[in-house]
């Protein structure tokens, strides 16, 4: 139980000098590339959030109805509307639309 | 605390039952086909709510309610936008196209498409990061179940060694596992899941009703001071210090790390490959993501509803099993205890499973490829399966007991992991979509990949978030997809024959492509 207790402690240490000497390589230039990108993103109002995040609800139903219909149909049990995967999609989906645009 | 006789005989009866269904099915497995892919013969309603199951383990219950009580609702995040758009992906791209290529595993198509170390690779990582996970998730419910009862998990509770709890979990699972394969797995987990659901749903019924309701919820969580002004809002701004920036949430889980696990990991593809029907492997996805929108009414309420009736814990982790002791009444509590016996068999089956797939697959069977020069039959292929089962599930319940108090080995482990997610879902999705995309490119988009996202894991301070995995995973994902563009343009493309059946254009499209792998898919089933 000690021995693997200080194993534990010795691979931590390792870890913590393997972090400082990545953060000393490597922060300096890859800041130049994230900063940036961070200063634009920042400052952009909560109406957008909500509205990225319901564009891959919207983009993800919009796209499946988009898809060729014998693709999506294929092997479909009989053509009752409740074996049609599009509706399921829409049914699955609307409720997350409705939270994110809620919350 | 102990158990009442009658949560004792709710959870005996469970086990029971699961056992004679699970161990049922073993009469119907007759070769590999049955053994990996439950002789392709399952309906949408088993895969769906198979998936749901494989993908919530007993220390999700846990957990996710820890980080419910921490930040809010935005812990929700990785149920809704963190599912449902990937799964619909994966419904219509990923599914069929897995379904109509005939391949078992997800390193074997790489190994396909690109090259045996893309296969090895990834096969081996997965091989480990499945066992290891077993371990981990027998020995954390143990954990969980001590910290409920209010005991150390190596000590006796009342009369029962909790360690005695952990083998019948793995003598339960193993037996049915290892004699009815992909089938059993599937088959307990939908009644698993209905245990889940109806446990979970105990809870969560009473901690709300002791709180006055949703409304009174709010009101009383908000009043408690500045720190829960966001406990109601789904995205948080990107410069948070919480592990949930909306930016992480739309980019790193909702296109590339929910993306890359619900169309890449085994334990869920395995599901849909066994599908009766292309209509039932789609179908089965999308339903699993509709079940899966319950989810967070399961396991964030009760840690939201902890805010309230449990304030000030140490370690949000605890507010499920203090909930669980201090609100359930006895039969209640049973019910409970096996929601999470019924969360905790319904992975711990699936990723035996996929263990066993993938060892059988990509290791075993390319070793002995090479030794032997022949592919293993059908017969040879399930006595390997079932001989890594049963090693598989030993190891996992004599590992457990080592694993306590080790997080560095788990955190390790998730970290490893983690860091493969974005480069191989790059690689996956490039190598499905992209005929240029050859062997040299896949590699150096792979282990490059791995290697800027061990950099990025490392520096500090280069993000806002305190845990900015979600960062990681994205820019390691366009990173990789980068290179892999690159050193593809950059070297010869792969021959025609190579990559024939493997494109997703040709599998759906092309006639022939069909016709050959029709007639693989019926002589391996």
């Amino acid at each position: 139980m000690a021995d693997a207790k200080e194993s534990a402690e010795a691979a931590a240490t390792t870890a913590e000098r393997f972090a400082e000497w990545v953060t000393e390589t490597f922060h300096g230039p890859l800041s130049s590339i994230f900063n940036p990108i961070d200063s634009v993103l920042t400052p952009i109002e909560p109406v957008w959030w909500k509205v990225s995040a319901v564009a891959l609800f919207v983009g993800a139903m919009i796209w499946v109805f988009s898809l060729d219909r014998k693709y999506v149909d294929l092997d479909r049990p009989n053509r009752q509307i409740w074996t049609d995967l599009r509706v399921w999609t829409i049914v699955s989906m609307l409720p997350h639309v409705v939270v994110y645009l809620w919350f | 605390m102990n158990l009442h006789f009658i949560d004792l005989t709710i959870i005996g009866l469970y086990m029971l039952g699961i056992f004679v269904l699970g161990s049922f099915f073993g009469k119907y497995v007759k070769g590999a086909g049955d053994y990996f892919v439950a002789g392709r013969a399952l309906p949408f309603w088993a895969i769906g709510m198979s998936i749901v199951v494989s993908d919530i383990g007993a220390t999700d219950f846990i957990a996710t309610a820890g980080a419910g009580y921490t930040y809010g609702v935005a812990a929700a995040n990785f149920d809704w936008i963190g599912s449902m758009p990937a799964m619909v992906l994966a419904a219509f791209i990923f599914v069929p196209y897995y379904w109509r290529s005939g391949v078992y595993t997800i390193p074997e198509f790489l190994g396909r498409r690109y090259n045996v170390v893309v296969q090895a690779v990834h096969g081996a990582i997965w091989g480990l990061f499945l066992i290891v996970m077993l371990a981990v998730m027998l020995w954390l419910t143990a954990d969980t179940l001590a910290t409920t009862l209010g005991t150390d998990p190596v000590l006796p509770v009342g009369d029962y060694d909790l360690r005695l709890w952990v083998w019948l979990v793995v003598l339960i699972t193993g037996i049915y596992t290892f004699s009815g394969g992909l089938t059993a797995v599937v088959m307990t987990d939908v009644v698993q899941m209905v245990v889940m659901f109806v446990g979970g749903g105990a809870l969560v019924s009473l901690t709300l009703w002791e709180v006055g309701g949703w409304g009174s919820l709010q009101e009383q969580v908000l009043a408690m001071g500045p720190e829960y002004a966001n406990h109601f809002t789904m995205l948080l701004p990107h410069d948070s210090p919480t592990p949930y920036p909306w930016t992480g949430i739309v980019f790193g889980l909702g296109l590339v790390m929910a993306t890359g696990y619900m169309c890449g990991n085994q334990a869920i593809v395995q599901r849909t490959l066994g599908a009766r029907s292309e209509w039932d492997a789609k179908g089965g996805m999308l339903f699993a993501g509709f079940l899966k929108s319950f989810v967070p009414l399961l396991i964030i309420l009760p840690g939201l509803t902890a805010v309230v009736l449990a304030p000030g814990l140490e370690n949000g982790d605890q507010a499920v099993p203090t909930m669980i002791r201090d609100y359930l009444p006895p039969g209640l509590r049973g019910l409970m205890f096996a929601a999470l016996f019924a969360a905790l068999m319904s992975s711990v089956d699936s990723y035996l499973n996929s263990a066993s797939t993938i060892w059988t697959t990509d290791i075993y069977g390319r070793i002995a490829r090479g030794v032997t020069g022949k592919e293993l039959s059908s017969k040879q292929a399930l006595r390997v399966g079932r001989v890594f089962t049963v090693t598989f599930i030993l190891l996992g319940g004599l590992f457990a007991p080592a694993l306590a108090g080790q997080k560095t080995m788990y955190n390790f482990i998730q970290t490893v992991l983690s860091m493969f997610q974005g480069p191989v879902f790059a690689i996956l999705f490039l190598g499905i979509m992209w005929r240029r995309a050859n062997q040299w490119g896949g590699m150096a988009g792979l282990l490059l990949g791995v290697v800027f996202t061990t950099i990025l894991h490392n520096t500090n301070d280069l993000f806002a978030s305190d845990d900015p995995f979600l960062f990681v995973a994205w820019w390691s994902f366009v990173f990789s997809m980068i290179v892999t563009v690159v050193v593809s343009l950059l070297t010869p493309k792969d021959p025609d024959e190579k990559v024939r059946g493997l494109i997703f254009g040709q599998v759906m499209d092309d006639g022939e492509v069909q016709r050959v792998l029709g007639e693989r898919i019926t002589e391996e089933g």
